[in-house]
């Protein structure tokens, strides 16, 4: 109970520190808000104060709890006195008692319905994952962990400020609730604004209807971000909506604030600052009040969005890591990997016509991992919402805010549309007598989750009980955890046998925010890419240098040499080794001699380690002006250049010299094909290289490519068998 | 180009004209020097290419512990896994070398006190390619190791050479006959 009452804590510490920081800055500004719409804006508010001060916290190493509770208290209490000395705030219209009534009984059952789901023990995938996993080492080393390299621990991390502080005090579950009071929020914003734009029965029920959509209720119980977003999202443009109403300038202060708060929570909510701005420059009347007001909404975004942008170009040299890699080079994250992770999420499984989605999205819910519920299937009759403005200007943003979902297919993306799909649909049913109620209480029903469970697919992400005796911790949490995580079967054996500060490599991502130790996880960082890309070399005769390119030419003296690409293809450009002859000998690889490549230039050495487990690749589309070159330190005779690699037919390469005016002269760009055989020992060989790029571990699913062979060959593989559990298996690197 | 000076409005034309251009230059300076430049790097350290053999490539020696031991098994030697595997009537090997040259047959084996209780004193034998090298007289029960010159040209480079054994006595099971001769630890050529 006592871990029960710890969690319960460090949510509602969290929650309520927001709640202040959030009626300080509202009071601080001035703002007329009656009291139903003051407390979850100030709560989204003060969420974004809190995120960037937990920021700061982290920049400083002093995230520890102590630290957390004397800030809070501080806060809490100011915010009380504040409260105490100010007029109290208006209350909005009354609603009907019975709409009331039926609202509550529907967003009672849910609530409960979440709330024991938030509270049981994470084991979302990607809270047990990165999320968590970003904040439980944030934990450990008391703020930001900058020798640890994760495309994960790139992105800004918002929502991760937030959980950091309710982890400090319980745990995972602690980070979830917060996300929980989030998901609590947006409805309640929603049910706000119509209230306050006088539509509140359209208000409640689009409210209702989001707030009960399957895949809100998965994704705001897990230590997700989504539902923060929805919920800053929501607000920026109920304050829009005020500040027709309200020409108070420090209204855009707080919709700059909350716009970049967007963004600091998730890449994609970017939208709701140009989103914002637009609005803002298009309200604003003509002159200098424009120009003033949009600076006022950027400069507040700023505040939120340059620490999370300088973090990054200094850390990293890419302000938008893990994105944008070809345009801000840097040795942490391929383009190339960039790119295949973005078709990976641009993709619907199972799908085999466009018209399938829909039904997936609403209705069935395994293509497009979760579903947003079965009234959505109306949306197309939302566009009647256009004969009157509010209605065109929820349908814009819903349009506006859809555009992440185009380039993730995940049901997830498209919850910041649906209070703007669900307003918008709610003004056309409210011309119908009783459909409103009606079609509420349908869908509630349909969404509950043991009715979703007749006509959903199985294998749909989505609530399917109350797990009311693993969130009181009746059932011990290291059961739930087993029974359902896993990875945290290897956890004692990982956390036993591998020392800290020793890495391990994964093909797959792992439940990192309950494994205790450092992961380089295969797509995740361009140490990841190199340990796949070795074991790969092992097996794969695709990735194995199976063919020698010779470039043959008179006898020249020269300093330097490159070899430059100069074909066009999809495929990467790569050379397991570079070798250079001179009357049918190799030239010894001499310490004068200087490596350089473009792109990808910090990789260079592979092509002249003379390890055929290794290789340099351009890690993107092969273009011509790519090059590996070499410098010899001093004039060196040559007549043939050695390019050996695997087959890649549409390379096309030429050998350039320098010459002594200091340009670059082709010699040759005609090839001679011969086919090679990699020496043996490639298993040793990789292993080899895993070890001497700090990888001493590995953590092996059956389904991995080479998991069937290793446990064959250990000895080949020159790997001991540390422990094996439900199918992972940890081996050691000798 | 029409820019706000010349449509008369002097604070737009400020903006547009010479503010945005100087912004403009400005991010493009900061994008073109952002990202990191990797520079040149010494030549690495080399790898050796002498790895071993690979899975289903025989090599000079094998203990019984490898995975691929199995595969160095002609006959009559048992094929569970483990540390030590059971050598039956007429167990026989095969391997391949690389470099016949100085080579010495290897081999660990022990006799266990149940089996040597009832056999008494055993001499193992040992062949290459039928041609007998050697032998051991094992007059206690325990771990004997062999290693015995192979005179120069009994071997030939890269070409698979069959290695036989014989106890002249066995233990034979009264349960199914099966005769076990003794515990096989590790055989092979070593230089």
């Amino acid at each position: 109970m006592l871990k029960v009452l710890s969690i319960l804590f460090g949510a509602s510490f969290t929650v309520t520190t927001a709640l202040a920081l959030g009626y300080l800055l509202l009071h601080r500004l001035r703002l007329t808000l009656s009291r139903e719409e003051a407390a979850p804006l100030a709560f989204v508010s003060g969420s974004a104060v809190l995120s960037l001060a937990t920021f700061f916290v982290c920049l400083a190493h002093q995230a520890r709890w102590f630290v957390f509770l004397s800030l809070g208290v501080l806060a809490i209490v100011w915010a009380w006195k504040e409260a105490r000395s100010s007029p109290p705030r208006k209350s909005l219209p009354a609603l009907p008692k019975v709409w009331n009534a039926l609202f509550w009984l529907v967003i009672g059952a849910f609530f409960l319905l979440y709330f024991f789901n938030a509270l049981a023990p994470e084991t979302s995938p990607d809270g047990s994952g990165y999320h968590l996993g970003n904040v439980a080492r944030l934990w450990q080393r008391h703020g930001f962990v900058w020798d640890y390299r994760s495309m994960y621990s790139y992105l800004s991390q918002g929502m991760e400020m937030l959980f950091l502080v309710a982890f400090s005090f319980g745990r995972h579950s602690a980070a979830a609730l917060v996300h929980f009071a989030f998901q609590f929020t947006l409805p309640w914003l929603i049910a706000a604004y119509g209230r306050r734009f006088g539509f509140p029965l359209v208000g409640l029920f689009a409210a209702a209807i989001v707030y009960v959509s399957p895949v809100v209720g998965k994704a705001g119980v897990s230590a997700y971000n989504d539902l923060a977003v929805a919920a800053a999202i929501f607000a920026v443009f109920y304050l829009l909506e005020l500040s027709v109403e309200s020409r108070d300038a420090n209204l855009l202060v707080v919709i700059g604030l909350l716009a970049g708060f967007a963004y600091a929570i998730k890449y994609t909510a970017a939208l709701a600052l140009p989103f914002a701005a637009v609005v803002v420059w298009w309200r604003s009347g003509a002159g200098a009040r424009r120009l003033r007001s949009v600076t006022i909404v950027m400069a507040a975004a700023a505040v939120m969005i340059v620490p999370w942008l300088a973090r990054n170009w200094i850390w990293l040299g890419n302000p938008l890591a893990p994105f944008f890699n070809q345009w801000f080079p840097n040795p942490f994250y391929h383009p190339g990997m960039e790119q295949i992770y973005l078709n990976e999420l641009n993709h619907y499984p199972y799908i085999s016509h466009f018209w399938q989605v829909p039904w997936q999205l609403a209705v069935r819910g395994v293509s497009t991992a979760g579903m947003i519920g079965p009234i959505f299937l109306l949306a197309p009759l939302a566009l009647i919402a256009l004969y009157q403005p509010v209605g065109r200007r929820l349908l814009l943003a819903a349009i506006i805010f859809a555009v992440p979902a185009w380039f993730n297919t995940g049901s997830r993306f498209l919850i910041p549309v649906l209070p703007f799909l669900a307003l918008s649909l709610a003004f056309v049913f409210a011309k119908v007598r009783a459909a409103l109620p009606l079609l509420l209480v349908c869908e509630a029903v349909a969404c509950w989750p043991h009715v979703l469970s007749r006509y959903s697919d199985p294998a749909s992400w989505r609530l399917r009980s109350i797990p009311v005796a693993a969130a009181l911790r009746l059932q011990p949490e290291p059961q739930y955890l087993k029974d359902h995580l896993p990875d945290y079967a290897i956890k004692p054996a990982l956390e036993t046998l591998v020392p800290p500060g020793a890495k391990v490599f994964s093909l797959n991502t792992r439940a990192e925010a309950y494994l205790n130790r450092t992961l380089v996880v295969a797509y995740e960082s361009t140490l990841g890419n190199l340990a796949q890309d070795v074991l790969a070399a092992a097996l794969d005769p695709r990735s194995q240098a199976r063919v020698r390119r010779k470039l043959r030419f008179l006898p020249i003296t020269t300093r330097a040499v490159r070899v430059v690409q100069t074909a066009s293809a999809e495929n990467f450009w790569s050379m397991s080794e570079m070798r250079f002859y001179s009357r049918g000998r190799e030239l010894p690889r001499a310490a004068p001699w200087r490596l350089s490549a473009s792109p990808n230039g910090w990789e260079v050495q592979l092509a002249f380690d003379n390890s055929y487990a290794t290789r340099w690749s351009s890690w993107q589309a092969m273009e011509p002006g790519m090059f590996v070159a070499v410098d010899f330190g001093g004039p060196q005779t040559l007549d043939e250049v050695d390019l050996e690699g695997p087959s890649t037919p549409e390379s096309k390469e030429q050998v350039d010299v320098l010459s002594d005016s200091g340009r670059w002269v082709p010699i040759t760009d005609s090839a001679e094909y011969q086919a090679m055989h990699p020496p043996p020992g490639l298993r040793r060989a990789a292993t080899h290289e895993l070890k001497a790029h700090g990888v001493g571990y590995l953590l092996v699913n059956e389904t991995d490519f080479f998991a069937e062979d290793m446990r064959k060959y250990p000895t080949f593989w020159s790997v001991t068998e540390l422990s094996a559990t439900r199918g992972i298996r940890l081996y050691l690197i000798q | 180009m029409i820019n706000g000076n010349e449509a008369g409005n002097p604070a737009r034309g400020r903006l547009s004209g010479g503010s945005t251009r100087n912004l403009i230059c400005l991010v493009a300076l900061a994008a073109a020097s952002c990202g990191r430049a990797p520079g040149r790097f010494p030549v690495p350290e080399q790898r050796s290419l002498d790895l071993g053999v690979d899975p289903g490539v025989l090599a000079p020696f094998i203990k019984m512990q490898d995975p691929a031991a199995n595969d160095y098994i002609v006959r009559d030697i048992g094929r569970d896994p483990g540390i030590y595997r059971w050598a039956f009537l007429h167990p026989e090997m095969r391997f391949r070398i690389g470099d016949s040259a100085e080579v010495h047959f290897s081999m660990d084996f022990a006799l266990p006190e149940q089996t040597f209780r009832t056999t008494g004193p055993v001499t193992v034998s040992y062949a290459i390619d039928r041609q007998a090298l050697g032998s051991i007289r094992c007059d206690h029960a325990g771990k004997y190791q062999v290693l015995k010159p192979v005179p120069a040209g009994w071997l030939r480079p890269n070409q698979e050479v069959r290695v036989s054994f014989d106890a002249d006595h066995r233990w034979i099971s009264p349960e199914d006959g099966a005769q076990l001769s003794f515990l096989l630890f590790s055989a092979g050529f070593v230089p």
